[in-house]
């Protein structure tokens, strides 16, 4: 006669989930991460298409509410703003630079060659579902030579660094992310700055001085250090400059120029380069 | 409860969480539908069948999203057990009642999950009024759907095999 075991009661499963779970978020693991990415490969095209039916949905509300001709022109009037904007604040920028050069900077001169970067154009195909983070995912993965760390830009704006990697599909972390951080400069007094993702859905300048020049109105671009970003891509704009509760630092609040709900494609670049005659994998 | 079903349903609460919903965010927040299927299990169901249920969903949410893995697996998996418990002590199908505990559902896991972003290294938070608001929105936009898609859901009760018998 097999002995037999007492069977245990059934409330330990999920008292065992519970400290599992408890004990998965106090460690900050990090071995189930490729699980989790083959998971959301697995799903990807599902995903994909869901997403497409939502756009779909939502472009067809958007007709649908009589006011399709307005709405249209709007959009085109104000992506034509964005796109004066962008194409303002990067030339401000770059004569900037050019006025650096002229007073004789050899090492700056050539930190100014242009840098040609490559890149995977990827489609959006759906956002991350935590609310207190941002981030997208895109249906390109290391299959494509999209790897973790690479940066995604789109026309000229920073959009956010891959995070997370899977066959033919990738998380990617936006500036917006509280754990997302770019290094940046502002267009008018070439000041330098970090600019880093909040909790609050927006970005702001992290550790400036009072004495250091930036103002609301600033244009904050990439300063292209440590070969990460291309340089001259806009960040975003600040949209307020307050004195600090300590006294010290200013709180500086930045609107980014992307925008996520806007984002359709991105553009993950593999690597900088100086060379010329490089050409983007499309 | 028919397990394979519920899974079913998981997935596809996650598919529109991630597709379909941040066409309907303000200012980044969107309604937790997440929550709301784990409302509706835990109203339906004892704690044991319950907190399985919403560590899934929660894993679910976990596998679209960046930081910390299992984060909403505990938030979730830990409302559900105090949804089921809390549901003894209120009419659960009174609409009011399902919005005060979709209400206090989303304070929790939205506390809770700023506590663990709180944790986290190299987190930034930016300014607490405006944490507030976005906090009010979330739970806003949760509650305000809650009622309706608890009634729709409610056509799946014996389709997932719930018999609102206690199991615990």
């Amino acid at each position: 006669m097999r002995p037999r075991f007492p069977r245990p009661p059934k409330r330990v499963l999920p008292i065992l989930l519970v400290l599992l779970t408890f004990f998965l978020v106090l460690r900050h693991v990090t071995f189930l991460e490729p699980v989790k990415m083959f998971v959301v490969s697995i799903f990807s095209p599902v995903q994909s298409r869901v997403y497409r039916a939502g756009t779909a949905v939502k472009n067809f509300a958007t007709d649908a509410s009589g006011r399709h001709k307005l709405a249209e022109q709007n959009r085109r009037l104000l992506d034509r703003i964005d796109e004066l904007e962008s194409a303002l604040a990067g030339e401000r920028d770059k004569r900037a630079s050019r006025e650096e050069q002229l007073r004789g900077l050899r090492a700056f001169l050539h930190a100014h060659q242009d840098e040609r970067p490559e890149g995977v154009l990827a489609h959006v195909i759906g956002w991350g579902s935590a609310n207190w983070r941002s981030s997208i995912i895109i249906d390109k993965g290391p299959a494509q030579g999209v790897q973790e760390n690479q940066p995604v830009v789109w026309h000229d704006y920073v959009v956010g660094v891959v995070a997370k990697t899977e066959g033919t599909t990738s998380l990617v972390k936006l500036i917006t992310d509280p754990q997302c951080r770019v290094m940046g400069r502002s267009v008018r007094s070439q000041e330098k700055c970090i600019v880093e993702g909040t909790a609050d859905g927006r970005c702001r300048l992290k550790h400036v001085f009072d004495s250091i020049d930036i103002k609301k109105g600033d244009g904050i671009v990439t300063t292209g250090e440590h070969g990460i970003f291309p340089r001259h891509m806009l960040v975003g704009t600040v949209v307020s400059s307050e004195q600090g509760e300590v006294g010290l630092f200013r709180n500086i609040v930045v609107r980014p120029r992307m925008s996520p709900s806007k984002l359709e494609s991105v553009l993950v670049i593999e690597r900088l380069s100086s060379r010329t005659g490089h050409r983007t994998k499309r | 409860m028919r397990w394979i079903r519920v899974f079913i349903l998981i997935v596809l609460v996650a598919m529109i969480e991630t597709s379909l919903l941040p066409h309907l965010s303000l200012d980044g927040m969107r309604p937790d539908i997440a929550l709301i299927f784990v409302l509706f299990i835990s109203l339906h169901t004892g704690p044991i069948d319950a907190v399985p249920a919403g560590w899934m969903m929660g894993l679910a949410k976990d596998i679209y999203s960046v930081g910390t893995f299992g984060a909403n697996a505990f938030i979730l998996s830990l409302c559900a057990a105090c949804m089921s418990r809390a549901k003894d002590y209120v009419y659960k199908d009174h609409p009011l009642a399902q919005l005060v505990l979709v209400i206090m559902g989303a304070l929790l896991c939205n506390g809770l999950y700023l506590g663990i972003l709180l944790l986290s290294p190299q987190s930034a938070f930016g300014s607490p009024e405006h944490i507030a608001l976005r906090l009010l929105y979330a739970v806003t936009l949760t509650a305000l759907p809650a009622p309706f898609l608890l009634v729709m859901l409610r056509v799946l009760k014996p389709w997932l095999g719930l018999t609102d018998k206690i199991t615990l």
